[in-house]
């Protein structure tokens, strides 16, 4: 079972981009290299990674008819193989038998062309993630 | 509150694995949780169990060039069926639905059942966002269609099992959006191999665990194995689709396909095989042996696949059992060197994932039946 993972630091979520503003989109490259390729309308870095803020709608439903969470993002952001996506701010709980929407920011991480292309390769090697076994792999609980 | 990372998954199993008491949230929900239980409501206490679904993308553009005309007829009939929903009515716990004895329950076998549990409800999830990602990028009306159908369905069946881990005193943490997440990439005739037979291997082993309790209705340790059938024909339904989908080209079932093919289906039995003997308090409790149970339901699920895969595994061949076994075998030589760890463990763990490999080439490599796919793909679940 693949484990959780830490949520990143996030130097925007206190500061910039909280969620009670006017939701809009920046973009920002790392200052560590300057070296990018346009890439379907995206800049990507090669050895960059660069992030956006994308204004995102969170719908979480923790309903017995239907249990479902899923971010869209308000400004047709996609996200491409080794992108991750964090979204800003307190954990969304819905109490159960609710649906809670809410309007929120979310960083995009992009993944670096090299990433992209490593990420295209390699994925299908994962594919025992998408076959369903009824039993998590630890051979002990 | 039971306090512990919630983030940590197997904290949350551990906890479960206790005998932690099962005490309800106070909200409204909770009545339809037993009598018995609102009793002793009157701290809060659910453990967390944090899930962690997986994200995927594909090659959008490739799906949205699937043309389903060649299948149209079928398509359209399947479609039908799934909008018309007649299981939406299905998955509610009417009276048949018993109190479960959780805090009575043998500990490893709770520990199993509430593995079982936990799995199939992150299954169904991540099902459920794999789909809505597959709708939400599509341009073509036909996916964009099905797949909202598809994830519709899996957040229904994860309601429904979230339901049950509720009244064994575990809630489910949806809070996994505020934490990073990275998508991976499937090529889509991977997902079609993968999902096609993960659902097919889902109805057969579902309806085997359900006629036999029907038989057998002593060894029915929890409800929710009544809900089965409608479950597992859901599963059937998504099958089809994906049948259907690798219909519309042939070069998915031909060719140096066909050794994906063979991969995938030897892949998926192996360690379905691997990860049911590693349950043998819930199999037993079941009153199911995991040998007989995995060639009932390799039999029907090959039997299904003819409808797409011009071949099938020859599970009468001798170095057939014999080759689930040794990889049985070696896969606890690998868990049990990665629980020793050091030199020592890590020396088992090798070896244990060479015979391991070894085991699988040897069952990759039994020649495959073939035969003739027939012109139209359509089956209805019949067992």
């Amino acid at each position: 079972m693949p484990g959780a993972l830490r949520p990143t630091p996030d130097p925007d979520a206190s500061g910039l981009f909280s969620s009670t503003e006017p939701l809009r989109m920046s973009t920002r490259l790392d200052t560590s290299s300057a070296i990018c390729l346009p890439a379907g309308g995206n800049t990507m870095g090669i050895f960059t990674r660069e992030r956006e803020t994308a204004p995102c709608t969170v719908e979480v439903s923790h309903c017995f008819e239907s249990l479902h969470a899923h971010v869209k993002f308000d400004n047709g952001a996609v996200v491409h193989p080794g992108d991750e996506v964090l979204v800003h701010g307190t954990e969304i709980m819905a109490p159960y038998g609710e649906v809670v929407i809410e309007s929120r920011t979310a960083t995009i991480t992009r993944a670096t062309a090299l990433q992209r292309a490593w990420t295209r390769l390699t994925g299908d090697l994962e594919f025992m993630e998408l076959c369903e076994f009824s039993f998590s792999e630890e051979a002990t609980l | 509150m039971i306090e512990f990372d919630p983030r940590n998954l197997a904290d949350g199993k551990r906890a479960a694995a206790e005998g932690a008491t099962a005490v309800l949230d106070r909200d409204p929900a909770a009545e339809d949780l037993g009598a018995a239980n609102s009793d002793q409501a009157t701290e809060v206490a659910m453990q967390d169990t944090l899930l962690t679904p997986r994200f995927y993308t594909t090659d959008f553009d490739e799906l949205d060039r699937v043309d389903v005309s060649s299948v149209r007829a079928d398509w359209d009939e399947l479609i039908g069926r799934m909008k018309a929903d007649p299981n939406k009515k299905h998955f509610r716990k009417g009276e048949g639905w018993e109190a479960v004895d959780w805090d009575g329950m043998e500990p490893q076998l709770k520990k199993e059942l509430i593995d079982f549990l936990i799995s199939s409800c992150t299954a169904e999830f991540s099902g459920c966002v794999l789909y809505k990602e597959m709708k939400r990028r599509g341009s073509n009306a036909d996916i964009t269609e099905l797949f909202g159908l598809m994830a519709r369905d899996e957040a229904r069946h994860a309601g429904f099992i979230n339901d049950a881990l509720r009244e064994a005193g575990i809630a489910v943490n949806l809070g996994f959006l505020t934490q990073a997440k990275k998508y991976t990439y499937f090529r889509p005739k991977f997902i079609y191999y993968a999902t096609y037979l993960s659902e097919k291997i889902g109805y057969a082993r579902y309806i085997t665990i359900y006629r036999h309790l029907q038989q057998h209705p002593e060894y029915r340790i929890h409800p929710i194995f009544k809900w089965f059938e409608q479950w597992c024909n859901d599963e059937f339904g998504h099958g089809e689709a994906f049948a259907l989908l690798m219909k519309t080209d042939p070069k998915l079932t031909s060719g140096h396909n066909v050794l994906w093919i063979k991969f995938f289906l030897t892949a998926v039995y192996s360690t379905m095989y691997v990860r049911d003997h590693q349950r043998p308090a819930f199999h037993k409790a079941l009153g199911i042996d995991p040998d007989w149970y995995a060639k009932e339901v390799f039999e029907k699920t090959s039997a299904i696949s003819t409808q797409i895969f011009p071949i099938t595994l020859d599970l009468e061949h001798p170095r057939w059992q014999k080759g689930l076994e040794r990889l049985q075998r070696a896969s606890l030589n690998v868990s049990d060197g990665k629980k020793r760890g050091g030199v020592g463990g890590t020396f088992t763990r090798v070896v244990g994932m060479a015979k391991a490999a070894a085991a699988f080439v040897s069952i990759y490599t039994i020649p495959a039946i073939r035969h003739d796919v027939p012109a139209s793909t359509r089956m209805e679940p019949s067992y």
